[in-house]
């Protein structure tokens, strides 16, 4: 009788099973949490619901959530928690500084002077350098000539992560700027947006004792929109030896065939973008 | 792969040969790069490129007229005049790619495979090793044209 009563409450038991606080419900695998909160990376509100759930899945979600850091700069138009430099600071406070893969630096009006030593303090300079596994660095308006000759003390610590640069409108003669992707010997894609020299550049004397502490790979994708320095590419191809890009999106590029007379054996697209929208006037120079 | 618009071929308006400029670009582009990977030449078609997408009103497409289709089909015998000028240069697969969005997609298909049919009833794509690929892709080529 008493068997018979126990397999009994065994079979109870399947279709009504105790919820007692003593038997913990089992967790999931991590694998499989990362596999569910892989769909939901790109919608913020379901992985903030996420990272509340248990502490599981709040260690699954909270590098998707701080993947990204994005600085705007001045007060004007935008919160002050969203510009330079509360972001940087909140995300030190937090100890989220190892998570950030991508650093954008942006501009979001005119009067924006530009990514400069000024706006670093010891607070925010030691935030910034515990950044240490960002993958995408992209600058508006990097004023690379106030950087040097310390520019190394301030971007350094990307060096051994940084797989892909963007700068939109940088400042400084062709060889700062070279120095300054040279700081970074593991990158692969570059991006150089509005690559105009202004007026202040073209005071600007090239030194040719900076030499580019790194030779990187550069191999991944080149993007170029409107670049007019002269000799650009060209100390680009000297003093890096050689580039190897696979992919090149060319849109209003001084030196396009020396680009291409750089990556012949290894360029696998090349896109030329029209400078008109109609798409009948190519820039083809150099 | 190179890509290339269509109009900056041959301008869809004024002139319908391919510019010497543009015509010594390519030629020197696929004679120079050795790559191995590089075998495909890629014309991009936009929105503006198809005659019958009608982008200002309600509707996807337009009615067109006899005129508008006789200057299409212009446009499309010069575009392959071209290419067999460029292909003189180097070996490689063409690819015709549509680069539109939405419920236009199998329309601009259909009339990029209807231009490779005209071409092909007459016998003028002998000189391609393999036929012609359509594709349809937005890829987002005018990021740069805001």
């Amino acid at each position: 009788m008493k068997v018979w009563y126990r397999t009994q409450a065994r079979i109870w038991e399947l279709f009504y099973p105790r919820i007692s606080p003593e038997v913990p419900a089992p967790d999931l695998p991590q694998e499989v949490i990362q596999r569910i909160i892989a769909h939901l990376i790109y919608h913020r509100p379901s992985l903030l619901a996420c990272s509340l759930t248990c502490y599981s899945w709040y260690i699954a979600t909270v590098p998707h959530l701080h993947h990204t850091l994005i600085i705007l700069n001045r007060r004007h138009y935008v919160t002050p928690k969203h510009t330079w430099p509360e972001p940087l600071r909140n995300a030190g406070r937090l100890g989220l500084p190892p998570l950030v893969r991508r650093v954008q630096v942006r501009r979001v009006n005119t009067d924006y002077t530009g990514l400069y030593p000024g706006l670093f303090n010891r607070d925010t300079l030691r935030h910034f350098s515990a950044l240490s596994n960002v993958q995408k660095l992209e600058i508006d308006d990097l004023d690379i000539p106030k950087f040097m000759p310390r520019i190394r003390q301030y971007f350094g610590n990307f060096s051994p992560t940084l797989r892909s640069l963007s700068l939109c409108g940088p400042k400084g003669s062709c060889r700062q700027l070279l120095f300054f992707i040279g700081l970074f010997q593991y990158l692969e894609d570059l991006e150089l947006l509005d690559c105009v020299p202004d007026n202040f550049e073209s005071d600007l004397v090239e030194d040719p004792t900076l030499i580019p502490l790194f030779t990187p790979p550069l191999q991944g994708r080149l993007t170029v929109s409107r670049s007019t320095r002269v000799g650009l590419f060209k100390n680009m191809v000297d003093l890096f030896k050689g580039i190897k890009f696979h992919y090149m999106d060319l849109f209003d590029v001084e030196g396009m065939g020396l680009l291409m007379g750089a990556c012949v054996e290894t360029l696998e697209t090349l896109r030329i973008y029209p400078k008109d929208p109609r798409g009948e006037q190519l820039s083809l120079k150099g | 792969m190179l890509e290339i618009p269509a109009p900056s071929i041959v301008p869809r308006r004024g002139s319908r040969v391919l510019s010497p400029t543009t015509l010594t670009f390519l030629r020197s582009t696929l004679s120079t790069i050795t790559s191995p990977m590089f075998t495909e030449v890629a014309i991009i078609y936009q929105d503006d490129d198809f005659r019958g997408i009608a982008w200002h009103s309600t509707e996807a497409y337009r009615k067109t007229t006899l005129a508008e289709r006789t200057a299409e089909a212009s446009w499309h015998r010069s575009l392959f005049q071209a290419f067999r000028k460029i292909h003189a240069t180097r070996d490689f697969r063409l690819v015709l790619c549509a680069e539109v969005w939405g419920r236009v997609r199998e329309y601009a298909v259909e009339v990029l495979e209807r231009a490779i049919a005209v071409e092909r009833a007459a016998e003028r794509l002998d000189y391609l090793p393999s036929e012609p690929l359509v594709i349809c892709s937005p890829r987002g080529y005018w990021k740069f044209h805001g």
